[in-house]
Formats: structure tokens, sequence, C-alpha cells
């Protein structure tokens, strides 16, 4: 029972193709993901490798990743809001995020992948990925950091038809999925090909195993988190890694510019899942409202308690507004290729998005706990899942939060005034 | 007034047979057994459609009655509304009661998938399908008025088997107590649990719908709520049950009701007298202990 | 194989409330696709992956159901015939309605849900067969075998299992166990869009509604128990219930 339903609403509105996708994506959720997150979160907080291999299948079957892609490709030939609702929805069934977050990663990236790169490559790792068979994410960040991507210092070195990779990856979603799918995966990375800076920067289709085989000079850890557990972080050294030419993923020393296009497409995605957590949490509220009493009376009648619900909601409506505006935006770039759009006039739509959206579920998950008391603190309460999962995204995932703000800042007061 | 019934359970006859001579009218039989009636017509059992359609048309040519009435079984409900469309008459089904007032009749059943209960009026001569188990009747006297009867053998599909369903002699009607069963029991084993707590009780179990239908771990004939058994036990203790409504109505004629449920939040705590907030494999093993 | 499914729009129950006062219920909610409907549709889906052939899918509702056919045509109908000016609906004038658009064309099977999951009145497979003069096999759980101008059921009685077979044409209806319907994807929702819809008005199929029955009223049952929420260690609890057990039996 939805006890938090969308307001009528004239602005944001849906076609009856995005309400019967969000309809059907819901029954999924509610059939294969809600009544499991619980327990995929506990195994996999336990075990990181024990991952949720039947539910990615199960996704697949129904279409749930690569939905912007190509049919030709496998994808399903579907709008970026139609990716949004989806994520939306898993989001709202498993609020730890884990399962949406591969959803949007194996959506966004292998989406990118197809606006760069080569035919060759779309090919081969799209339907892979579209199936269920293999992953495909990003890897940019460093040792030293993800913030400052021109500074990243993995190397490529052309050699013929292939480029040598050496140097090493960390905070990588998908570490452990690559090694344990059917096919395999990689991701969407940086090497620099050139001199110093954002300019001397290419784009790779790095695939760490495919086939069933693992590619040689690719040596992977894997971390273990404190939430979102069931999708696995990890890092992976390089050593002499070998690319063939194919995977370039645009033109060379471009390819600071496809991944920040890549990053404003996949943080739609990631304020969606955040969105639809928030939902959920927001249920979990409302319920608790209407049976918790307390000196007599339901505890929603103390204003210091029903005035910040009305905080939390506001903020998360208002998050949906970021969230559509932004994925509305990217369709008129992306899919209907509309000249009148520009890819930059998503930068500060995405991180007005990314900013507000995780920001309000790690706040809205912080509230809840507090009005749920102290049983929210013992493990029976899943209420912490929901926090500590689309935490990752406050800590900085998808770009750090004040990243968003400096985009939010750089584009309203100017880029010079900010030096 | 005069009124015609079918119903392909003795029992059900005669519930509804005293139910219609309460109310003053003319009863007239259709069966396969001997029950109360006014004037009963006996037939050798059938059970397709067409030929027990066939036969209640006969009759309501010959009878002209003001009300046709079924048991609401499925054949029940098959055949009245066959009937109902054959004479372009009005047709209500699953009604769990029946009033007479002028020249009408006003029937009370459940829509909205159980979520509430809709009373509908409509003029006679109608034809109503009642829960021959809903209604409550006191014994009445008749005038047992017996004619033989041949139904028109006029079959539109063939049979090639019919196979009784084997059922346990179920007591859920009649229990005092009755332990219910739902999806909150992890495996079926785990039914030794709660067999246990109803032997200490001298209960009967019944169980919500997944368990039955879509697990089979109990008998369909334990099945309570909107499409099974509708229970009245002094005590009913509900263990692991959500408290959805198609089963919720099953129960709403329960004295008293015990639920254990580990989310506080679960429907089922609107119908529970007693809502007890935990996990039943912590807290039966301590109640068997008790009792 | 030319398979007819009447389908049925339905209020989402799911979010259809009590106003707690009154009792009465809120019916400002979306509709959707039955589920028994689509049970219905599934087999019939699964008939034209054996077969082949095309599946009409056959309602009438609200003018809603110009959206809510969607949802059969992205499940897998070929196509759909419907009328949306039908509001006021009963058995009697439903059946009529659908035998109407049926009579358009020519069907080997009409299939449907054994009945409505909001009212659960079961009458439309009896009452469409009747009106159009065909057999019918009611709460089917299984389709054992169709073939040329032949269908084979089991059916899920109260006290019995029955296998029946009958000559095609024939009216089927189905019981909510027979299948799990398919939940349709994004690239079978995008299709949709494009099937044909045939859309008539009462009045195309010289049709007049009138009323045969009054509702007299419509509310939740009165629930009206203690409601005493008990706590605790699970010694402490059993403790307790079996206190009440005591005083109640």
């Amino acid at each position: 029972m939805s006890v938090i339903d969308f307001p009528k609403n004239t602005v944001l509105t849906f076609s009856e193709e995005e309400e019967l996708f969000r309809e059907s994506v819901r029954e999924f959720c509610q059939r294969h993901i809600a009544p499991n997150w619980v327990e995929v979160d506990k195994r996999s907080e336990q075990n990181p490798m024990d991952i949720p291999v039947d539910i990615i299948k199960k996704m697949a079957d129904q279409g749930l990743f690569c939905i912007p892609c190509s049919e030709e490709y496998g994808g399903q030939g579907g709008s970026y809001t139609m990716a949004t609702i989806a994520m939306e929805e898993i989001a709202y069934a498993d609020p730890s995020v884990a399962l949406a977050v591969y959803a949007l990663l194996n959506t966004g990236w292998p989406f990118a992948l197809e606006l760069f790169g080569t035919e060759e490559a779309c090919q081969e790792i799209i339907p892979e990925v579209a199936a269920g068979r293999a992953f495909f994410g990003i890897a940019s960040t460093e040792p030293q950091g993800g913030s400052d991507v021109a500074g990243l210092k993995t190397r490529a070195e052309k050699k013929g038809d292939v480029y040598i990779l050496n140097g090493e990856k960390t905070f990588i979603s998908g570490v452990g999925e690559v090694q344990k799918l059917e096919w395999g995966g990689g991701w969407f990375t940086l090497a620099r090909t050139g001199g110093e800076g954002h300019k001397g920067l290419s784009a790779f289709a790095l695939l760490a195993r495919k086939n069933g085989e693992l590619s040689d000079g690719w040596d992977p850890t894997i971390y273990e988190d404190i939430g979102r557990h069931g999708l696995t972080t990890g890092g992976f050294r390089l050593t002499d890694f070998e690319v063939d030419s194919k995977y370039l993923i645009g033109e060379e020393n471009k390819g600071f510019y496809h991944v920040m296009e890549g990053f404003n497409l996949a943080r739609i995605v990631v304020a969606a899942a955040t969105i639809g957590a928030s939902r959920w949490l927001l249920e979990q509220a409302v319920e608790w409202f209407r049976t918790r009493k307390l000196f007599g009376r339901n505890i929603s009648s103390f204003q210091g308690v029903s005035f910040k619900f009305a905080d939390m909601y506001a903020r998360w409506e208002a998050s949906r507004y970021f969230v559509y505006r932004a994925s509305r935006l990217a369709d008129k770039i992306y899919i209907e290729k509309d000249p009148s759009y520009k890819p930059l006039d998503l930068n500060v739509p995405v991180a007005l998005a990314k900013n507000y959206g995780p920001e309000t579920c790690v706040d809205l998950a912080e509230e809840v706990m507090k009005w749920y008391g102290a049983y929210a603190y013992t493990k029976e309460a899943p209420i912490f899942r929901a926090w500590l999962g689309p935490f990752s995204y406050v800590i900085g995932a998808e770009g750090a939060q004040n990243i968003m703000r400096l985009i939010i800042a750089r584009d309203i007061i100017g880029r010079d005034y900010l030096k | 007034m005069k009124a015609l019934v079918f119903a392909e359970k003795a029992d059900h006859l005669n519930r509804i047979s005293s139910k219609l001579k309460e109310l003053g009218f003319e009863v007239h039989a259709l069966s396969f057994a001997e029950v109360n009636a006014d004037f009963l017509y006996l037939a050798g059992p059938k059970y397709d459609y067409a030929s027990i359609t066939a036969a209640i048309d006969m009759l309501s040519n010959e009878i002209r009655p003001d009300l046709v009435v079924f048991s609401s079984t499925k054949l029940g409900k098959e055949v009245s509304s066959r009937f109902a469309q054959r004479k372009n008459m009005t047709c209500i089904t699953e009604c769990l009661d029946l009033q007479l007032g002028d020249s009408s009749i006003t029937v009370s059943r459940y829509s909205l998938g159980g979520k509430t209960v809709t009373k509908i009026r409509t003029h006679l001569p109608a034809v109503v399908a009642l829960v021959a188990d809903a209604i409550e009747s006191k014994e009445q006297s008749f005038q047992m008025n017996v004619r033989e009867f041949q139904i028109p053998d006029s079959p539109q599909i063939r049979t090639v088997s019919r196979e009784e369903k084997r059922r346990e002699a179920v007591g859920l009607k009649e229990a005092d107590v009755i332990v219910v069963v739902g999806r909150g029991l992890r495996k079926e084993e785990d039914l030794k649990l709660v067999k246990e707590l109803a032997k200490k009780l001298n209960a009967e179990i019944g169980c919500t719908r997944p368990l039955s239908h879509d697990y089979r771990w109990l008998p369909e004939e334990r099945m309570i709520g909107l499409s099974g058994e509708k229970v009245s036990p002094k005590l009913l203790i509900s263990i692991g049950v959500s408290g959805q409504i198609q089963h919720a109505v099953g129960i709403m004629n329960s004295k008293t009701v015990i639920a254990i449920n580990t989310d506080e939040n679960a429907p089922m705590k609107e119908h529970s007298d007693y809502f007890i907030v935990g996990d039943l494999y912590e807290i039966l093993p301590e109640l068997i202990k008790n009792l | 194989m030319k398979i007819a499914v009447c389908v049925k729009e339905i209020y989402n129950l799911e979010q259809v409330k009590i106003v707690r006062e009154t009792r009465e219920p809120i019916l400002d909610v979306p509709k959707k696709l039955d589920d028994l409907s689509r049970n219905a549709l599934e087999e019939a889906i699964k008939i034209r992956e054996k077969l082949g052939g095309e599946i009409v899918a056959i309602s009438a509702g609200s003018p809603e159901l110009r959206k809510t056919i969607k949802e059969a045509l992205a499940m897998g109908a070929d196509r759909a015939a419907i009328v949306t000016d039908f509001t006021e609906s009963s058995p009697e004038s439903a059946a009529l309605v659908l035998s109407r658009i049926l009579e358009k064309d020519s069907y080997d099977l009409i299939l449907l849900g054994d009945a409505s999951s909001d009212d659960y009145s079961g009458q439309m497979a009896s009452r469409v067969a009747e009106t159009l003069n065909l057999p019918q096999i009611t709460f089917v759980s299984e389709i054992r075998e169709v073939s040329d101008g032949k269908i084979t059921c089991v059916r899920d009685m109260d006290d019995y299992i029955e296998v029946v077979e009958s000559d095609l044409p024939c009216v089927v209806s189905v019981t909510n166990e027979i299948n799990e319907p398919r939940i349709p994807a994004l690239k079978d929702i995008l299709k949709a869009s494009k099937k044909p819809v045939e859309n008539f008005s009462l009045q195309d199929l010289g049709i007049e509604i009138s009323r045969s029955y009054e509702i007299v009223e419509n509310l939740a049952p009165a629930v009206d128990r203690k409601q005493e929420v008990i706590e605790g260690e699970a010694a402490e609890v059993a403790g307790k219930i079996a206190e009440i057990i005591g005083r109640e039996v």
C-alpha cells in the first residue's frame, strides 16, 4: 500500500507511457526487490562478494538496464526520463540503493559509451550489460582523490594498435561484479595520453574481464563498505594493461569532456535513486506517526515533529522537480537531439539535482531515525540501511557535493569571480 | 410470493429455504437430496451448467417465482448468471444477507475487494446467489410436497473426469478457538509450532490464502477470508498475518482477536483486540510452555 | 487462432482509502487493469506463442479506459476494441456491451477472468456465453490443450476438480492461480502506443443502458477492536497472552 502518493501536478507531468512504465517497474520491484532488499544488504555486509546475481538477472530480463540505449545494442530504446523513473522506483523498493546504483551505473555509462564510443565496442559491450551478464560503470577516482579529475595520473602509451595502461584506480563500483557476472565487464575510464591537465586525458572502455576471461595486468581489491551492500566497491592496479584502440572512447585527448558529459547523465539517475529512497523514508515516518503514541498522543501531534516532517517533505518534492527537470533536459539534448539545447546546459540543473537529492535523503533518514527513537538504532529496524546507502552520495560518489556547489556558483556568479 | 431455489448442497439449501420461509416466501426447491421446502423437485445429481440452467428455466416458467435463489458456490454463480441472462434479469451474487421490501429486495455484499459492504436494492422478480454460510435463519415448518423431477440432459461441454477434492473434515465454522497462521511463518516445517499451540488450546488451524493456495502448506478448506471460510470463534489467535482486507473480512465475527506480528504497522493491528509486537519464533515456544 | 480477451478496468484498490468518521470510500484514485484480466491475457499470450494467431483485448469502461487498455496492449494484445462511455456498469449491461463488440468479429476463443477483484461478482463468462449462444468453461485453473476446434481445461470448483472439453468457439474464464501474468517491459510499453485501438460509443453499438438496481449504501464494515498493543520480552509477553486466553476461553 502506498502511503505517499504523488500529488496531482500540472508542472511535473508524465506521459501515459511513462506512467505505465512506472507502474510496471513498481510492480516488478514489489514482486522481486522489496521483499529481499534487507536480506541482500545483510548478506553482502557479511561477504561483499555475495552479489545478488539472481536479482540482477531478473532486472535484466525486465529490461531495467541500458534503458536509453538503442535497441540494436540490446538497449530498451527509451528516454532518459524513463531511466530516471526506473531508478526512482527501484530505490523506493530498495532504499539502501544498492540495486538502483547497479541499474543506474549500467544505464548511464553504457549510454555514454553509445554517445562517444566505437561501433565495435558498443556492439560488444552494451548487449552483455543489458542482459545482466556484464557490468559497465565508471572508473575515474585515483588514490590522490576523485574530484581533481584533471590531475589524474594513470598513463596510456600507444603502441601500434593498442594502448598500454599503467596506474591505479580506487573507490570504484563494480570491482566484484565484473569478476562474478557471467561475461565480465569493466568501466568507462580515463588515462593520460598527452600532457598535464584535462587536455591530456583520453577515455577508454576498460574491460577487466570479457567472455568470462580475466584480462592480464588487472589486480583488484575489494573494500568493506558501511552501506549499500550488494554492490561492491574496490580498487585495481593496472600493470601494462593492454587496451585495443577500438576501446578508445571519442577522440584522443578529449576524454575529459566525454567523461564530464557521462557524469552529468549518471548524476541525474543517482539523484533519482535518492528521491526514491526518500519516498520510502517518508512512508516509514508517516506510518510511524499514525501508530506511535507518546504521552497518550500521536507523536506527530507534537509540532517539533510534524513541522520538521513538513520541511523534509518540501525538500523531497523540490528534489523531484530538480531531478525530472534535468532528465527532461537530457532528453532534449541526447534523445531528441534538439539543436537549441547543448550539453553544457545540463551542468547547473544536474548539479542542483545531485546536490539536493542525496542531501535531502540523508537528512531525512537521520530525522526518521530520531523519530523512531532507540528502535531505529537497533539493526532490527532497517531504516539505518536507507541512511548509510545514500550517504555514499553525500560523501562524494559520482561527484562531491561541494563540486556541485562550485558548478552552480561558477555558472551563476561567473567563473572569473570565483578565482 | 414464491421463491425458486437451487443448491447442489443439501445443507446450503436448507439454510436458504429457512431464510426464505422466514421472509414469507412459498419455497420451491430443486434439489439432489431430501431438503426442507414447500414444494420439492427431487432430481438425480447433475453438475453441468447447461442442464441445470435448462431445468431452472423450465421450473421458473411453470412456477413464475418472484425470486430465484442460488447458493453462491462456483456452480451456483455460473448457473445463476447464465439463467439471469437468458431471462434478461438482474442477478446479484455473493450476497451476505437478504431483506424483503415492497416488491423489492435488499442484499449486502462485499465490494472494492472487501473494503466496503454495498447494500443493493432491486425490484422483483430478481435472481440472487446467497453465501449460504453467512445466512442466519431459524427452523421453519414447510409443506413438504415432494415431486420427482427429471433434469433434462443437455450439456454443452463434455466432462472427461471429475474428482472430489480430498478434504479433511475441518471444523473451522464450529470452533471456539482458532489459530490462524500467515506468511510470517518462514518454512513449512515450522507449522509444527503452530500445531503444538493449537493442540494445547484444542483449537482448529486456519490460514491465509498464500499458505493454502500458493505454498500449499495447508489444505484449501483451512483458508479464511473473502474467498474462503468466514469464521466466528470466541477466540482467534492470528500469527504472522499481515491482515490484508481480503483475509480480515473472514475473521470479523470473532469475539476476541489476539495477533502476533513483527511489524507494528501491519494492517492486522486494526483487526485485533490485543496486538503483540514480536517474533512468533520467540513468543510461541514461551506461550506453549505457559499453557 | 483468434482470441478475444475481455478485460476490465477497476479502481486501484490499494489506493482506495476509507474516511474514518463516515466509513465512506474515497474513489478519487486512478484505475488499472484488473489482475484477473491479466491472468486471462497471459493465458491468451501463451496460446498464441504455441499456435500463432491474434489477440484482441475487449473492454467497456470510462474515458480513462483509453489509457488503461494500453496495459493490455503492452502485455501483448495485438489490438483492442473498446467502449469508453460506459460508466453506469451492471453485470447485465456490461455483458451486453462486450457481446456487441464481440459480434463484430468471429473468435475461436473468448477468455476472461473468473471475476473481477473489486466486486467478485463472477457473472461475465456466463452472460457473454449465453448472449452469444456459446458453451462456457468457467473457473479454469489449467488449459490442458487447445487444438483445431477443441479445448480441454481443468476446472477448480468448490468441492471437486473437473476436466472438461468443449468445441470451439467457447467462452473460458480463468482463476488467478492459472499463471503469473508477465509485467510489460519498456519496449513492450513503447510498442503498445502504436497498436490499433477501435473506440466505439454506446450509440455506435445501439445500446441504451438502464440501471436495474440501486446502491443504497457503500460503507466500510465497522471494525471495533480494542487494538491494545503489547510489547516486551518474549517470556513476559507470552505470560500476558496466556492470561488473556485464560480469560476468554
